[in-house]
């Protein structure tokens, strides 16, 4: 998609992180907006934020995890703004720890945005865009550990796996519709994901919260700003890219996971002992 | 060092199988037995799993069967239990009951996505859940979880069963990397078109100009019956990979063929994808 100047994004997620850059940069590029979250009062910040550049928003409260929430966010969006260009499924969380440590419950709470908001994002909206006609474009926001196994964050990899596999098929089937489909794996990002997310192991030096204190600060450290995830997106879905990998840590990644798969996993045993041990 | 994990030989070992009733469930099943293991075996359809536990022992295995469903925590938890109880140990788990949906996404009710994701996805995740850390109790074993080819590539009309099948594929390895620790090795067998049953099993949501759905799940049963590679094959290939701790198998021809595209070029392998779907649209 070449033009974005008034068309309709649907972003969801977009309180804070990405997805707020996400909204920000379409609008910065002319688009209209809906945006969705469950934090009502970062939503209400950004819907700000966003009329402040002249944007026409809507926002709704909406928990993409329950599917009467997004079908309701879905005939809204259209009944308001008439047409979707494209949607943003990107409300995510994340449990960190190792598989023996984590509850039924801790993988139901992180596949239902990750992997089920994507589900029911395109179950409500896809048909709608094949049926409005003139194309369109999907962004599921998945994550470099949707691409590479690493150790500590299996429900979280879990979800993201699907996401990539999920979105590369429905490129394949939505191209006869004229619609993109984009799957993102960025890489490190600072956002609220590391500070809402569950940390369920410690390890030999540092409990579970000192752990996530840790993985906060190595994001921090890392500091690899959400605005360039957002402009990586705008970019990938001007090209219709199928997946947009953002950040060197990320390509490297995804490289050496088509040249070896049995590298990456002796890689990534010997990270999961030396976590386990040192972090 | 305490990150490898050693080879195993099968005999007298417990090898516990999901969706064992029929397809490459029941040749893994067999398989195993004949490499002299005892035998624990799940799955939803009563009278095939019966079936298959009198074969098993007609030739002289113990064999604990039961009926369950998958995608019901405390079905597997229950199963889970009977076994250690039964058995004594479990030393090889297999998830690997698992159905399809096929169709174009937009024709997929949400009863059709539910069903997907609690059998395919959720059934990997309760046995894992439950075996996992008894394995690690009693000091070691192997988790063997059947994906897809779909699982490494996408494949169009399949868009949530290949979803799901990446998601087992992501949590294998993962769990492969954090196992490694415990003496568990992880096994990921990502198979191909195998003639199995799946078709009769799953459901067909979506017809083309010429075909109505029922007419699909004729052509598609009949597609893997030509192609004629056999469960059996598939269930050697897994147990090859508990004996060698193998992390990603993949196993029929086209899963190597079309992995191997897919890491070359995403950009066109996709184009692929797209050709092969309009083609499809036209021929069937």
């Amino acid at each position: 998609m070449r033009e974005l100047t008034g068309k309709v994004v649907v972003v969801t997620g977009a309180a804070s992180g990405i997805g707020r850059e996400m909204a920000l940069a379409f609008a910065r590029r002319g688009a209209r907006l809906a945006v969705a979250d469950i934090d009502a009062d970062g939503l209400e910040r950004v819907r700000g934020e966003l009329e402040s550049l002249g944007t026409t928003v809507y926002a709704q409260v909406v928990d993409v995890s329950i599917a009467a929430d997004v079908d309701d966010l879905c005939s809204n969006v259209y009944r308001e703004m008439g047409r979707v260009d494209i949607l943003c499924n990107n409300a995510g969380v994340a449990v960190g720890g190792w598989m023996e440590d984590m509850s039924l419950d801790d993988w139901k709470w992180v596949l239902a945005p990750n992997l089920w908001g994507v589900i029911y994002g395109c179950h409500y909206f896809y048909p709608r865009m094949i049926e409005q006609g003139g194309g369109g474009h999907i962004v599921n926001t998945a994550s470099g550990a949707g691409l590479l196994p690493l150790p500590a964050t299996i429900s979280y990899n879990t979800s993201k796996f699907a996401v990539v596999g999920f979105s590369e098929t429905l490129r394949a089937e939505a191209a006869l519709h004229g619609i993109g489909v984009s799957a993102v794996c960025p890489g490190f990002v600072a956002t609220n994901v590391v500070r809402n997310a569950r940390v369920v192991s410690g390890t030999q030096r540092s409990s579970p919260e000192e752990l996530k204190q840790r993985f906060m600060r190595f994001f921090e450290r890392r500091n690899y700003t959400p605005d360039r995830v957002a402009a990586a997106v705008v970019k990938g879905v001007e090209r219709n890219t199928g997946v947009i990998v953002v950040g060197p840590e990320t390509r490297l990644g995804d490289i050496s996971m088509r040249l070896s798969r049995g590298l990456i996993d002796i890689v990534m045993r010997y990270a999961n002992r030396l976590m386990r041990k040192y972090v | 060092m305490e990150w490898k994990v050693a080879c195993m030989d099968l005999n007298g070992k417990v090898v516990a199988v999901t969706g064992a009733a029929n397809g490459i469930g029941r040749e893994m099943a067999m398989a195993f037995a004949r490499h002299g293991a005892s035998l624990a075996l799940a799955d939803i359809d009563e009278g095939g799993l019966l079936a298959v536990k009198r074969e098993l022992e007609e030739r002289g295995v113990a064999v604990y069967a039961r009926v369950v469903d998958v995608s019901r925590a405390a079905d597997m938890e229950s199963f889970c239990d009977n076994v250690f109880s039964e058995m004594g140990r479990v030393d090889v788990l297999c998830n690997n009951a698992g159905v399809a949906v096929g169709g174009n996404f937009e024709d997929m009710t949400l009863d059709d996505l539910w069903w997907l994701v609690g059998v395919n996805l959720w059934g990997v995740i309760h046995g894992c859940h439950f075996f996992y850390p008894r394995m690690i109790a009693q000091g070691g074993g192997h988790i063997v979880n059947t994906a897809s080819a779909a699982g490494l590539i996408p494949f169009p009309s399949l868009a949530l069963y290949s979803s799901t099948k990446h998601g087992v594929v992501g949590l294998s390895e993962t769990l492969r990397a954090e196992a490694a620790l415990h003496g568990i090795g992880v096994t990921v067998i990502c198979p191909g078109v195998i003639a199995t049953d799946i078709v009769q099993r799953s459901r067909i949501v979506s017809g083309s100009k010429r075909s109505t759905p029922g007419d699909m799940a004729v052509t598609m049963d009949r597609i893997l019956k030509t192609r004629g590679y056999g469960p059996e094959r598939v269930a050697a290939a897994a147990v090859r990979a508990v004996e060698r701790n193998r992390g990603v198998v993949r196993v029929a021809p086209e899963a190597y063929a079309l992995d191997w595209l897919h890491r070359l070029n995403r950009r066109a392998f996709c184009a692929m994808m797209i050709l092969g779907a309009r083609v499809a649209q036209a021929v069937f």
